[in-house]
């Protein structure tokens, strides 16, 4: 039971996308729900590994790191684009952005 | 050493002609334009290294074994070179690879060398032109493509070519696009293609749905494996069928050969390399590299053949009554390839092989000689303002009428050899399965309880029985009407090949010269870049077909030495093996001489007196051809209108699909409009003036409705388990 | 594993949800940011647990390291004073939004738990043992069948195709999750499929791996470390195996994330720049 499995790292891996979800889907604070997709993404990595631990195969170390890369080039953007709506509206609540356009 | 399967010389023959069009067509225009034909002749002549290299190796790798007769046989087997894993899904996997053998060395050589003298040609033909980088750029990617499509290892890099040679041929009959009627020509070109590489691509799933493969090394491991033709014979007209659809559109056979005398609007020495030496054989190339998927069913081989036969026959026919120059070239050239597939059709794949490559000589030669004529003639095609034009151009006409004679048959000229192998492959051959009693002779030997089916054990055995008797056989009325009517009809076209090529040369180049005097005052030889490949050409058109003497002449005479007089059979050997050894039968017995006799005397007798006739209609009197004109009025007025057959497709493809499209606005505006599309439109119009405060532009929303979807799919799936 | 791992395996669980639950529940983005620093610090713990040496390492340097200073630049460049974070105010919309976390949480957890049913992992096993020697039974058989022909020709042939059919020992656990996967989803099972390993490796049986790892080239026979076939417990996960792969079957992708990250550049200096 308390020797971790693939089933525990998968569970640990579902219950930190949920809480990055959830975040999402509640803070309004454009950067804090920037950071929750940062945690989704991690969430991910977490099972990539996992199974590739299991299946004694390094792909999944690969799409790890891609992921990171991929995250990496959407912070950039992001980022800036959050730069940009403060800019504009004096703001970052998402709310605030709802016309899809400035 | 290079490793046998991993011979990257490939990769460069293919790579070469690629950045060739890539600094042409990127930098190109900026470029001064001698680099500019530097770049594109020079890659194309490293192309031609290589491939010589490669061959070279081939060649060095080949093992000698001797077989049960005792007789040693060369096996060249193949050089291959996989660039890149290209898709590997599942179980699903392709290679971008490239593989060497008999059959792809053979079409290299051409398409590099006969492509390089092109290329050199075209340096002096477009030398005026103002996009010259454009269209060296074009022909560069052409010849990578062609590249592609003869050196790919597996089906899905053959069809990449496939479509590229496609995509180039488009652009090169469009080159003058601000001329609508080129621009349409290359439209109509690449419409009626992408028919045929539909059915292509159908083929394509067929055959990789029922052999779980499209590598050619591996399929071929289906030709003689009892178990695995057992499997694939049922579907294997099918995806013969379509394959050949495919080949139709490509090499312009019937149905789809409109596209080819409209191809004519490009430059002329596109017309020389794709629209004859090349692109258009790649639907013989194609069968003949699945020799042993298309010999599996012969009732499909029977409609190839006659399919060859009757383009070849009816093309020959409007090529007699056209003025255009390179119209009488271009049904030529249908003409010619309906003789390469009717080769096909009837089991003579060496035949049709040896045939694309003597036609790439010598038609290449008369395109070229053509270009020259009309570049010297200011662009004028029409032969009624031509003739006597040998006085002014020595070199052109001269290769010419050896161009001439070669298609005509003429003996020891190449085509001469080339057309002999077809008529005789169409007299002699009969499949397997056609040999009357033959289920029963050799079925009864193997098939026992619980093994493969009859025909696939027939289609994998040896006929040892047939062979070993030695006689004649006889065989069933499909082979008999295809023999004799195939041989017949090609026999006749012979003569019209020889009637109206030199019908072409003597208004051509012989009596007076009937151009007005401003175009006669500039007549020209043309430069020397153009003379070369004519030259060059010439001599290729006039040795090309030593390598093929018929049989009863190395055998009877023993005159040349068989390693030279049947070269070009030994060096098919190995690729057509499974057709010559398990298939395809001489009905006439082994050593029938005096048939094969019969079939070259009857060929050179039709190429004689067609030029015979042709002398005397167009050097001797004149007048004749007017008056027979004049008498049979209707007739040559629809023959001369191609038997009207655009117009007939226009009619009822392009008018049919108008018409039914009239048709259908009506259901359209009154049904479809009236009803269902106002009606919905008003329900919409309520139902988004209720739901439009679901879309508030909030993201959070949207990201909670995402996940609310997340968990209903999620649901769903555990209802369903 | 030890007392230890399992240990450490629970600590950075905890620590990893609590710090991710803190990341949502920080009214402050920068209360939040750290959060998230802790977070990743302890998922490359995880990682080094798992034997993913290398991207425990890249977890820090690159997203703590470097993503996390961009969001924590961003935060002080923004300089959000205490009265623009806005209060917290309840709407009906969390409660939806945690009907639906919860929701997705109970499926996805539903699915998970069922994937390491070890009786039937282990039934699976036996099964699987079984067929394998009753092939390799029928394979001997055959072998000895064949041995017994006269004609040499025949026997080579037959021998050959005898050859094709030999039964490989596949170590599949039929679970819900598709594809081999080749440990009984725990230590243990991965020990045995590590001593597996070595033992084909030593009998000069091609490792499991072999051939895909170049995108470029199969055929080749081509001098892999030893690391890169597979046998080689200690190097899984490090920089060597890594970079082979990331060099030869995952160059085209590796080279359009370089793509991607310059296109990344180019879009973030547009946008945020004031004026073009």
């Amino acid at each position: 039971m308390f020797e971790p499995t693939l089933t525990h790292y998968l569970i640990l891996a579902a219950i930190t996308f949920c809480i990055g979800v959830f975040g999402v889907m509640v803070r309004r604070n454009a950067i804090t729900l920037f950071m929750c997709v940062e945690l989704m993404l991690n969430s991910v990595n977490l099972t990539f590994i996992t199974f590739s631990k299991y299946r004694v195969d390094m792909d999944g170390h690969i799409f790890g790191f891609f992921v990171m890369a991929v995250a990496a080039a959407e912070a950039a953007v992001g980022l800036a684009i959050i730069l940009h709506l403060f800019r504009h509206k004096r703001s970052v609540d998402v709310e605030r952005a709802d016309a899809l356009q400035l | 050493m290079l490793y046998q399967d991993q011979f990257y010389y490939l990769g460069l023959i293919v790579l070469m002609p690629l950045i060739g069009a890539l600094i042409n067509g990127i930098i190109g225009a900026k470029l001064p334009r001698k680099f500019v034909d530097v770049i594109a002749c020079g890659s194309i002549l490293m192309s031609f290294f290589f491939s010589l290299i490669s061959i070279k190796a081939l060649v060095e790798n080949a093992t000698h074994v001797k077989n049960a007769e005792g007789v040693v046989e060369t096996v060249y087997g193949h050089l291959s070179y996989t660039a890149y894993h290209w898709i590997y899904a599942g179980d699903f996997g392709v290679d971008l690879a490239f593989m060497l053998d008999p059959l792809t060395s053979l079409l290299l050589l051409l398409i590099t060398g006969v492509g390089f003298l092109i290329h050199l040609y075209s340096v002096g033909y477009m030398a005026d032109d103002p996009s010259k980088w454009r269209y060296f750029s074009y022909l560069n990617l052409f010849c990578f493509a062609m590249l592609l499509l003869v050196l790919g290892k597996n089906m899905l890099v053959t069809f990449i070519g496939w479509e590229g040679v496609g995509l180039c041929s488009y652009l090169l009959i469009g080159f003058w696009y601000t001329d609508d009627e080129k621009a349409a020509a290359g439209q109509k070109a690449f419409i009626v293609n992408r028919v045929g590489d539909f059915a292509f691509l159908v083929g394509m799933f067929i055959l990789y749905y029922e052999t779980q493969t499209l590598d050619y090394i591996q399929l071929k491991e289906f030709a003689t494996n009892a178990a695995l033709i057992q499997q694939i014979a049922p579907v294997a007209w099918l995806i013969v069928l379509f394959m050949f659809i495919g080949c139709t559109g490509k090499s312009a056979q019937i149905p789809l050969y409109v596209w080819l005398p409209d191809a004519m609007a490009g430059p002329t020495p596109v017309s020389a390399l794709i629209h004859a030496a090349t692109m258009v054989t790649s639907g013989v190339f194609l069968l003949s590299r699945l020799n042993w998927l298309v010999t599996i069913s012969y009732e499909v081989m029977a409609v190839i053949a006659w399919v060859g036969a009757l383009t070849a026959f009816f093309a020959a026919t409007i090529a007699i009554t056209q003025n255009d120059i390179k119209k009488v070239l271009a049904y030529s050239t249908v003409s010619q390839l309906g003789y390469m597939f009717l080769a096909v059709g009837v089991g003579s794949f060496t035949a049709a092989v040896f045939h694309l490559m003597t036609h790439a000589f010598f038609k290449a030669l008369m395109f070229l000689g053509s270009g020259s004529v009309i570049h010297a003639m200011h662009h004028e095609q029409d032969m009624r303002k031509m003739g006597g034009l040998k006085k002014y151009m020595p070199v052109t006409s001269k290769t010419f009428l050896v161009g001439c004679l070669a298609i005509s048959g003429f003996p020891l000229f190449s085509g001469f050899f080339s057309k002999d192998a077809i008529l005789w492959g169409a007299l002699s051959n009969t499949h397997v399965l056609g040999v009357v009693g033959a289920q029963e002779q050799i079925g009864d030997i193997t098939v026992m309880r619980g093994e493969p089916s009859a025909v696939a054990q027939i289609l994998t055995t040896k006929p040892l029985e047939l062979i070993s008797a030695g006689g004649p056989v006889d065989v069933n009325w499909l082979v008999q009407i295809t023999s004799w009517g195939t041989f017949i009809l090609a026999v006749i076209t012979a003569g019209m090949t020889a009637f109206y090529m030199f019908r072409l040369y003597f208004m051509t180049f012989e009596g007076e010269c009937r151009a007005d005097e401003h175009t006669k005052a500039h007549l020209h030889e043309s430069p020397v870049s153009m003379t070369i490949p004519l030259t060059v050409l010439a001599v290729l058109s006039l040795l090309g077909g030593l390598t093929g003497w018929p049989h009863f002449i190395v055998h009877g005479l023993h005159f040349p030495p068989e390693g030279f007089g049947l070269f070009f059979e030994h060096w098919f050997s190995e690729l057509f093996q499974v057709t010559n050894d398990y298939r395809i039968l001489t009905r006439f017995g082994a050593h029938a001489y005096g048939w094969e006799a019969v079939a070259t005397v009857s060929g050179l007798i039709a190429g004689l007196s067609g030029i015979g006739l042709s002398w005397y209609m167009y050097m001797k009197n004149p007048e004749i051809p007017g008056l027979i004109q004049e008498r049979i009025k209707a007739l040559h007025g629809f023959v001369q209108q191609k038997y009207k057959v655009d117009e007939f497709y226009g009619f009822v493809f392009v008018k049919g699909s108008i018409k039914s499209g009239e048709g259908m606005t009506f259901f359209d505006k009154y049904i479809l409009d009236g009803v269902l599309v106002n009606g919905a439109a008003a329900l919409m119009a309520t139902a988004g003036r209720i739901l439009r405060h679901l879309q508030s532009g909030n993201v959070q929303r949207y990201a909670t409705y995402i996940t609310l979807g997340v968990v209903l799919a999620l649901v769903a799936l555990m209802l369903r388990m | 594993m030890g007392f230890w791992e399992s240990l450490f395996f629970w600590i950075f669980a905890f620590g990893a949800v609590l710090s991710s639950v803190a990341v949502v529940a920080m009214r402050n983005p920068l209360y939040s940011a750290l959060a998230l620093v802790l977070d990743f610090f302890f998922f490359a713990g995880l990682y080094g647990l798992l034997s993913a040496h290398l991207m425990a390492i890249t977890q820090v340097l690159v997203y703590a390291g470097a993503i996390m200073v961009l969001f924590l630049f961003i935060i002080m460049l923004l300089n959000l004073r205490d009265d623009e974070l806005g209060q917290f105010e309840f709407r009906i919309h969390h409660l939806i939004s945690a009907g639906a976390i919860g929701g997705l949480l109970f499926f996805v957890a539903t699915a998970i738990t069922p994937l390491v049913d070890m009786d039937k992992v282990s039934a699976d096993r036996e099964e699987q043992a079984k067929a394998y020697e009753a092939s390799l039974k029928t394979y001997e058989n055959n072998l000895a069948q064949v041995e017994g022909e006269t004609d040499e020709k025949v026997k080579a042939e037959k021998l050959k195709k005898l050859e094709a059919s030999k039964p490989a020992m596949t170590l599949q656990s039929r679970t819900a999750i598709k594809g081999p996967l080749y440990a009984d989803l725990n230590e243990s099972g991965l020990e045995r499929v590590w001593q597996e390993r070595l033992a084909r490796h030593e009998s000069g049986q091609t490792a499991i791996n072999q051939g895909k790892w170049s995108r470029f080239d199969k055929s080749t026979p081509m001098v892999l470390p030893e690391s890169l076939s597979g046998d080689d417990r200690a190097s899984f996960g490090t920089i060597e195996p890594m970079s082979i792969l990331i060099v030869n079957r995952f160059v085209v992708p590796f080279e359009l994330t370089a793509l991607l990250l310059l296109a990344a550049i180019v879009g973030a200096v547009i946008i945020a720049k004031r004026r073009l």
